[in-house]
């Protein structure tokens, strides 16, 4: 099914508005990403410088104030020690992180040991490490000794001040518990903490304090290493890894250079990367929002382009279904509007186009029926005029027959016969066909023996194969079939009449098989055969296949149209196989009969022969003098009596003076005088047996056929042939002797 | 889904039921002592929070006075109604504590060195089940110093020791090295309780002292009042372990600060109420001491202040200080 136009214009579109919405929105993500990142970077490098300076501030207060007391004169012999130990008293009041100091002479040698927790000592003369000597040697005068934690838990170092005069030096034990009080107090955003580590990657301060004490070693820190390197040079300025105790945190640095040691700030990851959270989760909705505006637009924007062109599509289809009265409603002024203007000035168009059409069509129908009713109307009459004489030169010819006559006059009646049975085969053909055409033949089927349904057809192709000095074949099975005896004698008569005459030598053979549930009727000749060209052809009027000189001993070439028309009226297609040279083969199928519907016999056979009739008495109700003294003939040659009756009069004076009805009464229905035969019939009908009475019309008029055949009564066909003429008689004695043995068979009274 | 769905439930009411499920006690063992009950309200107040969030209830469990069999039968019992950690004011409350139990964190006060007498293995790991702070910064040296520089000409230096405060007592070396660095005799005189300190103080013995240093105890805590009186009357150089001997008369004190010992605890409570063993957490020690004098008593005993003294110390109470 193809995509209709708005999906894929409303795909399009917010495919589109999608990508460059999210497109957009992702690059100010990544932008915004990228700078809120640096921001905060920036930030914690600040706050860890901040720190960092605090520290060393803290240092530097010690150290000025240690440089401070060290700049007095304290060698002078004016001032005893007594006044440097309250001095070293003084300092320790003033810095509460100092735990003792000492006062290092120029031999290295203690000199003063003052202290919060030990009990003063006044040169006790011990070694006093290099620290003094450092800080004498140190161009400020400064020298920082390494941390150490003592008795194993507490952090401390000893920072060293040169006297002024370079005599001595001055050492503090610095507490470093203090730093972490320090770093307590510094805060790195909400939850981001400071702490720090010296050169050896020691934990000197943090705000857990428990941490420092347990002496905590962070040499296998993996950020600290990173950081250590980014401070060189080498990496970002605040990285990510897993926090001191747990979690993930952004991380930066800051040396604290006097003394080597490093300021690391800590900040939760979620913490520094909130106002990413915060601008991603904005930017987030304002893209959704503008997305869903933008779909909205699109998907409005798509119904707007694609209306006019759905429209468009509806009308055509409308038009196509055969509405022209519809139109479009053109409501925008683009091409698309013009398209549609176009398209309803072309629907117009159409219907009067149509409209002339239509009232051309009904012209030349109402013509062409009134040249049909023509057509029918000179048959009817031509029919009836041209079968009469006919009608009347067949049951001359016939009744001659049975004279007995010299050789030279039988050959001429025999050349008069055939001449007759050509004309009327000819005429019977041309006004099937037109019965045909004019759709006035209906099949009526019955249940009928197969035998004796396909006997006549069968014998009369065995008389001619015989005559032709052809082989013929025929096999038919024992079956019942349900169908129009007629119309299947007649196919089978014309297929075998055209297999014998189209095999010049060999075989005919006819076969009746039952195959499922039908009969398979099948007609096969070893004859010329048919080529592929004309194997439509050959149902054509008048077609004749290797016969150009219109022999008539190969028939007048309607046979088998007549029998395409038959067929096609059963509803069973005639099947055929030939090539030339390699004779033909035809065959239809008949449905057998219901088991049920079997054993209704046809009737038995009609007697033939002089004196077939003998003792009959038949009314015949003719006006055409050739026809009553044909038929009067006919009946004599038979042993029949016969009366004629022209009128209604007529027939009750017939009846007045025979005294009783007759065994049988043949009708004409167009009667002189404006009577018809159908009346006569009708009130005949009424006083004794149906099957008695028959009509003889030679008019093709359908209506008059079907009001004919509604009677009831038996209605034959002109020409009327010997063997119809007999058979109608045979019917009405049976149906007589019927009745009368019903009347007999009757209580009397 | 439907398992998914009711163990998500569950796990939900169980995180929403955490603090009640938890539920349990915490115990502060210590003498009952008006100090004490001030160091357990204030403790009290200010976990609440943490102790809402954990379900637990904090209690005051009171000690005898005397150290006898007593206090561990009490600190067995308390053992025995397993509550979550064991507050022990003191070292003997923390021995005995530990005595009864090595699973029950034991957060201890202590004034004696708690590697020496046995609590932990070291202060900064200390191992096993305790851990704290310590007052124990061996400041007694400083303290016999100063007693030497107010009273520059006494001979003897009599020491008030309790004897029934265990641990807390100036052991032999280090008083042979104190006399050695003072030029001074020290005598250690030992009270068998709160009732005997005053009386050794105005005993026989006392006759032959010439300066006194009263470390910090629970006899001389108890009496400090009486005992302040009773060396006050004899107008001698005293100088205390605390300077609350100071507030109420006493002539000097030199002590170890710890500015926030309740805090200390504190944060060792929130430590282990986050799951860390006790054995993991440091023993902290002072950093900051804190040079006390009376001004009014030096004047009403006849003591002279050496301005040095005047200078560096850090409280000055009397005649206007505070």
């Amino acid at each position: 099914m193809p995509a209709g136009l708005f999906p894929r214009y409303a795909a399009a579109l917010m495919a589109f508005t999608a990508l460059v919405v999210v497109g957009s929105g992702a690059l100010q993500l990544y932008s915004i990403d990228d700078r809120v990142r640096a921001d905060a970077a920036a930030i914690q490098r600040v706050e860890v410088g901040a720190a960092a300076s605090r520290i060393e501030q803290f240092v530097a207060g010690i150290e000025a104030v240690l440089r401070e007391s060290g700049a007095v004169p304290w060698t002078d012999p004016a001032l005893p020690l007594q006044s440097r130990r309250e001095e070293f008293h003084r300092l320790m009041k003033i810095v509460p992180a100092i735990s003792a100091v000492r006062w290092i002479d120029a031999q290295g040698r203690e000199r003063l040991y003052v202290s919060r927790i030990d009990m003063d000592r006044v040169d006790s003369g011990a070694e006093a490490g290099p620290v003094a000597a450092q800080a004498v040697a140190a161009k400020n005068g400064v020298a920082h000794g390494p941390t150490y934690f003592r008795d194993g838990s507490e952090p401390f170092f000893t920072l060293g001040i040169a006297d002024r005069d370079r005599k001595g030096a001055t050492l503090a034990e610095i507490d470093l518990k203090f730093v972490s009080d320090v770093v307590r107090g510094i805060r790195i955003g909400q939850r981001g903490l400071v702490y720090v580590v010296d050169g050896g990657n020691r934990l000197m301060a943090h705000p857990d304090e428990a941490l420092v004490l347990r002496r905590t070693d962070l040499s296998r820190y993996a950020p600290l290493a990173r950081l250590r390197s980014s401070l060189e040079g080498e990496g970002r300025p605040m990285i990510e890894g897993e926090g001191l105790t747990g979690g993930q945190v952004m991380v930066s640095g800051s040396l604290i250079a006097p003394v080597g040691w490093l300021a690391i700030a800590e900040q939760p990851r979620a913490e520094v990367l909130e106002p990413v959270y915060a601008v991603l989760w904005r930017t987030v909705f304002i893209v959704l929002g503008s997305l869903m505006l933008a779909l909205m637009i699109s998907y409005w924007l798509a119904h707007r382009l694609s209306r006019p062109v759905v429209e468009l599509r509806r009308g055509a289809q409308r038009i196509g279904r055969g509405d022209l009265s519809a139109r479009i409603d053109a409501r925008t002024r683009d091409e698309v509007g013009e398209l549609a203007l176009e398209f309803n000035r072309m629907a117009g168009q159409l219907a009067e186009y149509t409209t002339g059409l239509e009232h051309k069509v009904a012209e030349r129908t109402s013509e062409l029926e009134a040249a049909m009713r023509a057509r029918a109307l000179f048959l009817a009459a031509a029919s009836h005029d041209l079968r009469q004489p006919l009608y009347a030169i067949s049951i001359l010819a016939d009744t001659l027959a049975i004279e007995p006559l010299d050789d030279a006059a039988g050959e001429v009646l025999a050349k008069q016969r055939e001449a007759i049975a050509v004309l009327r085969t000819l005429f019977d053909n041309l006004l099937d066909l037109s019965r045909f055409d004019a759709g006035e033949v209906k099949p009526v089927p019955r249940v009928v023996a197969l035998r004796e349904l396909l006997a006549t057809p069968a014998l009369e192709a065995e008389v001619m194969c015989h005559a032709k000095g052809l082989a013929f074949h025929v096999e038919i099975v024992e079956a019942w079939v349900e169908t129009d005896p007629d119309l299947v004698r007649r196919v089978a008569s014309n297929l075998l009449s055209n297999a014998v005459r189209y095999t010049p030598a060999g075989r005919v053979s006819f076969t009746a098989r039952v195959e499922g549930g039908y009969a398979v009727l099948t007609v096969t000749d070893s004859g010329i055969g048919i080529a592929e060209a004309d194997r439509e052809r050959i149902f054509g009027e008048f077609v004749q296949l290797a016969n150009p000189g219109r022999d008539r001993e190969k028939g007048v070439g309607l046979g088998l149209s007549i029998v395409k028309r038959i067929c096609e009226l059963m509803g069973t297609p005639i099947v055929m196989t030939s090539a030339p040279g390699c004779g033909s083969c035809f065959s239809l199928r008949v449905p057998l009969a219901p088991t049920a519907a079997r054993g209704e016999r046809e009737a038995p056979p009609v007697p033939a022969g002089s004196d077939a009739f003998k003792g009959a008495h038949v009314w015949v109700v003719e006006d055409d003098p050739l026809v009553r003294a044909a038929l009067s003939m006919q009946l004599s040659a038979w042993g029949a009596t016969c009366a004629f009756a022209a009128s209604m009069a007529q027939v009750l004076a017939q009846r007045e003076a025979d005294g009783r009805w007759p065994d049988a009464a043949l009708l004409d229905d167009m009667l002189g005088g404006g009577e018809r035969g159908l009346e006569i019939a009708s009130w005949l009908a009424a006083r004794m047996p149906r099957d008695c009475i028959a009509l003889v019309t030679g008019n093709v008029d359908v209506d008059r056929i079907a009001e004919l055949e509604a009677s009831g009564l038996e209605v034959l066909r002109k020409p009327l042939s010997s063997g119809d003429l007999a058979r109608c008689l045979w019917k009405a004695i049976r149906a007589k002797g019927a009745a009368t043995a019903v009347r007999d068979r009757e209580p009397a009274g | 889904m439907r398992a998914s769905l009711r163990c998500f439930l569950l796990c939900g009411l169980l995180l929403a039921l955490r603090p009640a499920l938890a539920g349990g006690w915490i115990a502060f063992v210590a003498p009952d002592m008006g100090h004490t009950r001030d160091l357990f309200d204030d403790l009290r107040a200010r976990a609440a929070a943490d102790l809402k969030a954990h379900g637990l209830e904090m209690r005051f469990v009171a000690l005898p006075l005397t150290d006898g069999p007593e206090v561990e039968a009490r600190l067995a019992q308390v053992v025995s109604e397993n509550p979550r950690v064991i507050f022990a004011a003191s070292s003997r409350v923390a021995l005995a504590a530990r005595a009864s139990t090595t699973t029950i964190p034991v957060v201890f006060g202590s004034v004696a060195d708690p590697v020496r007498i046995g609590l932990v293995e070291s202060l900064a790991r200390p191992g096993g089940n305790a851990t704290g702070f310590t007052y124990d910064v061996l400041v007694e040296g400083k303290q016999l110093e100063l007693v030497a520089e107010l009273a520059p000409r006494a001979r003897t230096i009599g020491v008030l020791e309790d004897g029934h405060w265990l641990g807390e007592r100036i052991t032999p070396g280090q008083l042979a090295g104190f006399e050695r660095q003072l030029g001074r005799r020290i005598e250690v005189l030992r009270a068998a309780g709160p009732d005997d300190i005053v009386e050794l103080a105005r005993g026989a013995r006392a006759r032959d002292v010439d300066a006194w240093f009263v470390p910090i105890s629970n006899a001389a805590s108890e009496r400090r009042r009486e005992l302040v009186e009773a060396l006050n009357r004899q107008r001698r150089v005293a100088v205390y372990g605390r300077s609350f001997f100071v507030e109420v008369g006493g002539l000097a004190a030199y002590q170890e600060i710890i500015a926030d010992p309740m805090g200390l605890w504190l944060g060792i409570l929130q430590t282990l109420l986050r799951g860390t063993a006790p054995g993991a957490i440091p023993v902290q020690r002072p950093k900051e001491y804190e040079l006390a004098l009376n001004r009014d008593t030096a004047r009403r005993i006849g003591v002279p202040l050496p301005p040095g003294l005047l200078r560096r110390a850090d409280r000055v109470l009397g005649a206007g200080g505070s």
